[in-house]
């Protein structure tokens, strides 16, 4: 889930909205400051999402939530950073595969346990925009686009899930339908090649021809150019700056808008 | 490049010949790679294994015969045997050209002086189709959770679109779980900020107690009636309640409607079978104010009227399709006012679509409301009227046959058969209006019985009837 906190665009400078900048401090509910957990916090749910039990990770993110941490904050700076920190552990040997893939499934119960208790109410606000979510072909990975999707709804923005959720490559559902932008996200550097082709065929058979292309993922960290040789319009994998990113390439999808 | 036996009979004083099968037997695969980290040599022993895939990384740096991200834990573990003799156990994964990457997890052994070293790995092959199958029932899931998500969107969406006020209320603490829209605009307050406080809100004194019987016969029997409340800024409004249970918690499901001053709330049960019976009565049944608008019809109405819905008649007046404009509505009404009820109000009603069906109208004012309210219900007599004119169309057919003699037929003669055909058509219908009564047929022709008799032997018509009763005079 997530990767570089840095967000290029084609379109030049940083996309409006400005820093992405974290103060490391612990958040206080309500207050609106930027939301953070101590590392300690996210090692400490890293150990009870590797532990024999369901419950102790999810009791200890129910009490952050009841105690009013927002949903995004709770997804972006706590369950992210715990679940890419399992997955070094997984690279590193520290844990297996299978304990490592239990753990992913109890994040997974956890985003929704807390998408549903955080459904949000204004459900009738018009959406910014539509929005296709792929990972790259051949990749499998889709706990970080349901994540980067929960909060993208939230910030009232249409999306629809492709790969691996969806049988039907990214060219034949923006051929279908009018998109106002497609992510790919990528974590292996091998996916450049297919991807270069597949962003050349969804700009071509997009009804919508303004399409605007993001690439997300471990790709753009491994490769900080990989974007302009594949031939996407930004790059960044910052869940809450993606919406900024969009609103930036996108004129009609206000970064206000719906509040 | 050295091989295994040269390399590995360096080792000590053990046979080298023993060396290749001791290998073999701790390992999948071998590797001797050379101080540049490049495979000098390979030895294949696991079944599974692609042997020619795997030769095919000798003269090659074994950093490039692994996935990207596999890189480095070759580096580290190259770095780790060189500094302590033996690295760590490390999976690494290897790209195939006929599939899934091959997994095999390594140990990397230092042989000392001059910087070779071995890596003997074991094939994770078959842990990797587990593998593959945990992530596949993963994606399962995730399928599903998208699938569900769409559902749950869906159905906010229709609970907040829903004109209805519905409240989710925790049934042990009364803490208001959920609201829609149409809550916040009943108690001008947004929704949102509804949640969380405890449940009944703003509603006058007398309602307020009414609230609190309806959810205790709820949480007692699962059911209520619905009940006429008013909120404390005078909004009345039909309130019912059912219990749900979601993971071990009950919920009251609220739902408030606000109703027009002077309507009827009916108990649940009551309006149920009232309703339904209205509904499905074949004849029309439309519920008008005393100007004539129609509040409130049925589909029997509407079948008349040639409408597809409800919508299309509610408020309109109902003139619009029953009587003659500006004459027999206003009649029914003003008949109404003075007498409170009319019976067999004969008209007519005229379909959107240019049907006409005869209809016989009772109706009633009601006043249990604050606004007195007509019940009107109409029949279609048309079959009814068919049925008696049957004769009539018979007749028809006849003087038509006879106007067709004319020219062929002197004047008087067919004065006279035409009379004799109507006499006779009239006498067949009184027979028939009285059930074959003689004597009633007589009286209602008013004619003697004798002259009844007479004509029915003139007519021969009746002739092979029984006598109907006792009081009728056999001929």
């Amino acid at each position: 889930m997530g990767s570089p906190r840095t967000i290029h665009t084609q379109a030049g400078g940083s996309p409006r909205g400005g820093s992405a900048s974290r103060d490391p401090l612990r958040r206080v509910p309500g207050q609106g400051h930027p939301p953070a957990f101590l590392p300690s916090e996210v090692q400490r749910l890293v150990a009870l999402l590797l532990k024999p039990s369901d419950r102790p990770c999810e009791e200890m993110v129910a009490e952050l939530a009841g105690a009013g941490v927002p949903f995004e904050s709770l997804v972006v700076d706590l369950l992210a950073p715990a679940t890419r920190e399992i997955g070094h552990a997984w690279t590193e040997d520290r844990v297996s595969f299978f304990e490592a893939g239990i753990a992913y499934g109890r994040v997974q119960q956890i985003l929704r346990r807390l998408s549903q208790a955080d459904e949000p109410a204004d459900v009738l606000i018009p959406p910014r925009g539509r929005l296709l979510l792929t990972v790259a072909e051949g990749e499998s990975h889709t706990l970080g686009l349901l994540a980067l999707a929960e909060i993208l709804l939230r910030q009232h923005w249409d999306v629809v899930l492709g790969r691996p959720i969806l049988e039907a490559t990214p060219a034949t559902l923006v051929s279908s339908e009018a998109y106002d932008a497609v992510l790919f996200s990528a974590a292996q550097t091998r996916s450049e090649a297919s991807l270069k082709r597949e962003i050349a065929e969804v700009r071509r058979r997009s009804s919508n021809r303004t399409i605007r292309i993001l690439l997300g993922g471990q790709l753009g960290k491994l490769e900080p150019q990989a974007w302009q040789r594949i031939g996407a319009d930004a790059v960044g994998d910052e869940a809450i700056g993606v919406s900024e990113l969009l609103a930036g390439l996108l004129p009609s999808a206000s970064a206000d808008h719906g509040g | 490049m050295k091989t295994f036996d040269a390399r590995l009979g360096a080792l000590g004083d053990l046979d080298p010949s023993l060396l290749g099968p001791l290998v073999s037997a701790v390992s999948d695969v071998a590797l001797l790679i050379d101080p540049q980290g490049v495979v000098a040599d390979v030895l294949v022993s696991g079944d599974d294994l692609p042997a020619d895939d795997v030769r095919g990384w000798l003269g090659r740096s074994w950093a490039d015969s692994a996935t990207t991200e596999s890189r480095e834990k070759i580096a580290d573990m190259l770095d780790e045997a060189r500094a302590r003799g033996l690295s760590s156990r490390r999976q690494v994964n290897h790209p195939s050209p006929h599939g899934p990457d091959l997994p095999v997890s390594y140990v990397v052994l230092s042989l000392g002086g001059d910087g070779h070293l071995v890596a003997l790995g074991r094939d994770l092959h078959v842990q990797s189709v587990l593998q593959q199958r945990l992530a596949e029932a993963q994606q399962a899931m995730e399928r599903d959770y998208w699938r569900m998500r769409h559902i749950e969107t869906r159905y906010r969406l229709l609970f907040q679109l829903s004109s209805e006020a519905v409240l989710v209320v925790d049934a042990g603490t009364l803490k208001i779980v959920d609201a829609n829209s149409a809550v916040g605009r009943l108690f001008g307050v947004p929704a949102k900020r509804l949640v969380g406080r405890v449940f009944p809100i703003d509603f006058d004194e007398e309602s307020d107690v009414a609230v609190r019987e309806v959810l205790a016969a709820v949480r007692n029997s699962g059911r209520s009636e619905e009940r006429r409340l008013r909120t404390i800024t005078g909004t009345a409004v039909a309130f019912g309640a059912s219990l749900v249970r979601q993971d071990g918690t009950s919920l009251f499901l609220i739902r408030m409607m606000p109703i027009a001053e002077g309507t009827q709330v009916t108990t649940v049960s009551e309006e149920g079978r009232l309703e339904s019976v209205v509904e499905a009565a074949p004849d029309g049944i439309v519920v008008t104010d005393l100007e004539g608008r129609v509040l409130v019809a049925n589909r029997g109405f509407l079948d008349l009227a040639q409408l597809a819905a409800e919508d299309q008649v509610r408020g309109q007046p109902l003139e619009r399709w029953v009587g003659r404009p500006g004459a027999d509505v206003g009649v029914l009404l003003s008949t109404l006012r003075e007498h409170g009820v009319a019976r067999l109000f004969a008209t007519g009603v005229r379909g959107e679509y240019g049907s006409t069906a005869e209809v016989e109208l009772s109706a009633a004012v009601t006043r249990t409301g604050r606004e007195p309210v007509v019940g009107i219900i109409m029949r279609d007599i048309g079959r009814r009227l068919a049925n008696r004119s049957g004769g009539a169309r018979d007749l028809g057919r006849a003087v038509k046959q006879l106007t067709s003699l004319v020219g062929r037929v002197s004047l008087p003669d067919l004065v006279r058969d035409t009379t004799d055909l109507v006499e006779r058509h009239f006498i067949e219908a009184a027979l028939e209006l009285t059930e074959q009564n003689r004597t009633s047929a007589a009286e209602v022709l008013g004619v003697s019985r004798q002259s009844l008799y007479v004509k029915l032997r003139r007519y021969n018509v009746g002739r092979d009837d029984a006598p109907r009763s006792g009081s009728e005079p056999s001929s």
